[in-house]
């Protein structure tokens, strides 16, 4: 899961904007104060990840309607100018939960390096086994272990350009581990080679004055490791951890630089995200040694296989970001009607959900479930009680030239009947369509019905098909009866209970969050409905506001009793009250 | 400065024999005055029961442009500007007995005055009818800033409130060395009202003290000194926390209060409501009591300000922090 994001010089937004997600996250504010723009950085991170399109213009989860312009567009204040070179990278963070997720293991298989290095040399030679006893104690020690005690990892991209090749590249690629920087890559604008660097003396972003002193030695789940391990004096080594330990050994075999590996074959600091890390052969310095050299050979291998342990520190982290941004699907705030002549398209595009189109193309595909489901939230008392549901029809054709037709009009269809006949249909083609059905019986096509049902229903789609998705929702009340706008707070609800999903919400809707704290007020009491339960740290809200020609959140707080804890930052719950009493500004 | 009044349930839904709607918007202007701090702070006696009483009988209005102005006051009036008073028992639930129960309340703690529908009778000087409480006149008591007296005598009225309806309060006085006639007279009353003058069913407030170094004092010497002072409270069961800053870390008098709330997985957070700035304090000396309200202006600011403050000082990191025990 997606825990959060960190935005900086992205669009509207110039200083750090830092957003912590929960199962519900509000986004309020006022037009054009940076709301959608949140998403927008999304939608950017899921073209980095998936695609690495650091240019990107129309996206996967966007299409046509959203068009994020290109990097330059993308800059911070770069508009005005979007044919300069953009001076100051985009810095975007995404923060990850582990603990349902784990890294992908890319660990050492020391048997495997043993056989490895026998088979290239055809020779076994005493000083080669001599060698592989030092390192023995990896084989007890898989690096896929470091990670089983990780919760939380994060992954910081800066995007910057390179002049000499005239396009966006990742600058710095930053991995955190449970809160702490891990490790960084940094390439050159030439886009030759990245260094990845073990010492951490990041400057604080948020007080550059402070160093933040995190070496590897102590980072806390390795230091945690290493202590377990020299408690139960298993470990060769005393005083330092585990990293440390396999930079200093197989640094010194292979000459590192002190804590740096040059990862020679990369571009830019966006690994591939497929495969482990290619860390041979030219992190090995020359020693004059020759091909057929038992330790070259040895060389080799360990630099694979310690490919592999920080392909586990690298790309894992950045693989687990990429997929979970693979789960996010967005729902834009203007949803077309069908058209009269819709039918679903063959291959599902995700971008179609922007417009709602996706949802209807989920129905029309999905199963009766869904389309109960859906039904049910859309008509019953219960639920959003918009005075009508949906069902599915299926129907079959016949050409008038069908033998059952044609004996249907001369009215001998059954003539020759017997007891245990029956139609097979099994070659006919059929159709299905999703008809309204309201509460008079009477069955309308979707592009029938009134423009807020036609909005309403892609929103009860979203949150009900599929399972553990991210879902971004611009505007979910778009046309919606104010009840019904209410009512959406127990759909959302039901939906990070049931399917596990975590939204985030760009809304206007007093009568959305006036549920949704409700139902906080009624958890606290015990009076929630099933599946209306909603605890104080499953809802987010943040006021975004511009501010001295930037972006700000303001993170507000609610308690059990359903208050918020910081004062509103503007005058959204009161403006019935200033209208009727505008004195009283 | 902050003063809590007691509407009964009646009142709110007064139309006082004019057009209801100015009614609202007379309350709304006294009450909620337009570009300055609101000092009116109207109890919930008996926490829900005034709040569902009111409610209801607001829904009752006839004139429908009347009551959803009512609604619309009502509603801004329960979520910014009220405090809970603990229930008084009550044998039926007119005007009369609310306003019985208001004096009944008012015994126990004071409440500056309990405002009545235009139809009731006044009984008491407790009372005062809704359309006094609407006059220009009625308002220039309650100015804000205010000058107040060097002297305990003369803060309470403007401290009452404050604590009264506290869970926390944070004092920062920069005049606090020790000693039992400095700004630690001020701070023993505020821990007296908020505390030990308060009967049950009230909320106790946690005292968090700041204070600065000052001349040859160690941080030890001063702790010692002032935990002296403040022992016997200790000793009552009163929470007292000091907060030790370097030598003038701060220079303005500052009093912050509100209360607590509560997250789901049970952290107790501190929510700000109120903020209160003044030049100066009463201490112990007469001197400084003869010098009467001169240039001494306290200075009441929204709950936006308050919030903005506490997270100011939040933001700091003190010398020391000692719980007194």
């Amino acid at each position: 899961m997606i825990t959060g994001i960190t935005i900086e010089n992205f669009k509207g937004i110039s200083q750090a904007v830092r957003l912590d997600f929960r199962p519900i996250t509000l986004l309020f504010g006022a037009n054009s104060a940076g709301k959608s723009t949140v998403l927008h950085a999304l939608h950017y991170a899921r073209e980095v990840f998936e695609r690495h399109n650091l240019d990107a213009d129309q996206t996967i989860a966007g299409g046509k309607y959203i068009d994020l312009g290109g990097f330059r567009r993308l800059v911070h204040r770069n508009d005005d100018n979007a044919m300069a070179a953009p001076e100051t990278p985009i810095r975007l963070r995404i923060d990850v939960d582990v603990t349902r997720n784990d890294l992908r293991s890319f660990y050492p298989d020391i048997d495997r390096l043993i056989a490895q290095t026998i088979a290239d040399i055809d020779l076994y030679r005493d000083d080669v086994q001599a060698t592989f006893e030092d390192i023995r104690w990896l084989q007890d020690y898989r690096f896929d272990t470091l990670f089983n005690e990780i919760t939380t990892a994060a992954v910081e991209l800066e995007i910057g350009w390179s002049s000499t090749h005239e396009c966006p590249y990742i600058v710095k690629n930053t991995i955190y581990l449970d809160g702490d920087p891990f490790i960084q890559l940094e390439a050159n604008p030439q886009l030759r080679g990245v260094a990845a660097r073990f010492v951490f003396n990041l400057p604080d972003p948020q007080n550059p004055k402070h160093e933040i002193e995190v070496s590897a030695s102590k980072h806390k789940s390795l230091t945690r490791l290493s202590d377990q391990a020299r408690e139960r004096q298993e470990l060769p080594f005393d005083n330092s951890s585990l990293l440390d330990v396999l930079l200093g050994q197989c640094g010194e075999i292979l000459s590192f630089r002190p804590n740096q590996i040059d990862l020679d074959d990369l571009t830019d600091a966006l690994p591939p995200l497929d495969a482990a890390l290619e860390v041979i052969p030219s992190m090995i310095s020359p020693t004059g040694e020759s091909e057929h050299d038992t330790r070259h050979a040895f060389h080799i291998n360990l630099a694979m296989e310690l490919g592999k342990a920080l392909s586990q520190y690298i790309v894992g982290p950045c693989q687990l970001v990429r997929d979970q941004l693979k789960h996010f699907r967005y729902l834009g705030p203007l949803r077309e009607t069908l058209p009269r002549n819709y039918s679903a398209p063959r291959f599902p595009d995700p971008a179609r959900w922007a417009s709602g189109l996706g949802a209807w193309d989920t129905l029309d595909d999905g199963s009766d479930e869904l389309v109960e489901e859906v039904g049910s939230w859309l008509g019953d008392e219960d639920k959003l009680d918009s005075r009508c549901t949906i069902e599915r029809r299926q129907s079959v054709t016949f050409d008038f030239s069908h033998p059952i037709v044609r004996k249907m009009i001369s009215g001998r269809a059954f003539d020759d009947v017997e007891h245990d006949w029956s139609l097979d249909l099994s070659t006919t083609p059929s159709a299905s369509r999703i008809v309204v059905v309201g509460n008079s019986g009477i069955e309308l096509h979707p592009h029938e019905v009134g423009i807020g049902i036609s909005q309403v229903v892609p929103v009860i789609v979203t949150a009900l098909d599929d399972g553990e998705r991210m879902l971004a929702i611009e505007q979910p009340e778009l046309h919606v009866h104010p009840r019904l706008q209410a009512a959406m707070g127990d759909l959302f609800i039901e939906a990070i209970s049931t399917k596990n999903h975590r939204f985030i919400i760009e809304t206007h809707s007093e009568h959305l969050i006036l549920r949704l704290l409700r139902r906080i007020r009624e958890t606290e009491a015990g009076k929630a409905p099933e599946n209306r339960q909603l605890r104080t740290d499953e809802l987010g809200i943040y006021y975004l506001k511009q501010e001295g020609g930037t972006t700000r959140e303001s993170r507000i707080d609610v308690d059990v009793k359903g208050e918020f804890i910081q004062p509103w930052p503007d005058d959204f719950f009161e403006i019935d009250f200033f209208e009727r009493f505008p004195d009283a500004r | 400065m902050l003063a809590e009044f007691l509407l009964t349930p009646d009142t709110l839904a007064d139309d006082d024999g004019r057009n209801g709607t100015d009614v609202v918007r007379e309350i709304t202007d006294c009450l909620f005055p337009s570009r300055a701090v609101p000092v009116a702070l109207v109890c919930k006696l008996g926490g829900d029961k005034w709040e569902i009483a009111a409610s209801r009988r607001i829904a009752r209005i006839e004139n429908r442009n009347h009551r959803d102005a009512a609604m619309s006051f009502f509603k801004k009036l329960v979520s910014e500007y009220c405090a809970i008073r603990p229930p008084i028992q009550m044998p039926s639930e007119d005007e009369n007995a609310w306003f019985n129960a208001g004096l009944t309340s008012a015994s126990q703690v004071p409440m500056e005055r309990i405002v009545v529908s235009a139809k009731f009778n006044l009984p008491s000087t407790m009372g005062v009818s809704l359309k006094t409480f609407v006059s220009d006149g009625f308002w220039v008591n309650y100015e804000n800033p205010r000058l107040v007296g060097r002297d305990t005598a003369s803060q309470e009225q403007v401290l009452r409130a404050i604590c009264t309806h506290s869970e926390w309060l944070l004092l920062r006085l920069p005049q606090i060395r020790g000693g039992s006639d400095d700004e630690i007279v001020t701070v023993k009353q505020i821990i007296r009202m908020s505390n030990q003058q308060l009967p049950a069913g009230f909320s106790k407030s946690f005292i968090d003290l700041h204070l600065c170094l000052s001349g040859n004092l160690t941080e030890q010497q001063l702790i010692r000194s002032v935990s002296s002072e403040l022992s016997s409270f200790v000793r009552t069961g009163v929470k007292i926390q000091l907060t030790i800053w370097p030598k003038a870390h701060f220079v303005n008098r500052e009093i912050l209060g509100g209360d607590y709330t509560k997250t789901s997985p049970g952290d107790l957070l501190q929510r700000s409501l109120w903020y209160i700035t003044m030049n100066h304090v009463a201490v112990g000396s007469r001197r400084a009591a003869n010098a009467g309200d001169a240039g001494n202006a306290w200075s009441l600011f929204s709950r936006q300000k308050a919030h903005e403050r506490r997270e100011g000082i939040k933001a700091e990191t003190p010398l020391r922090v000692e719980v007194l025990t």
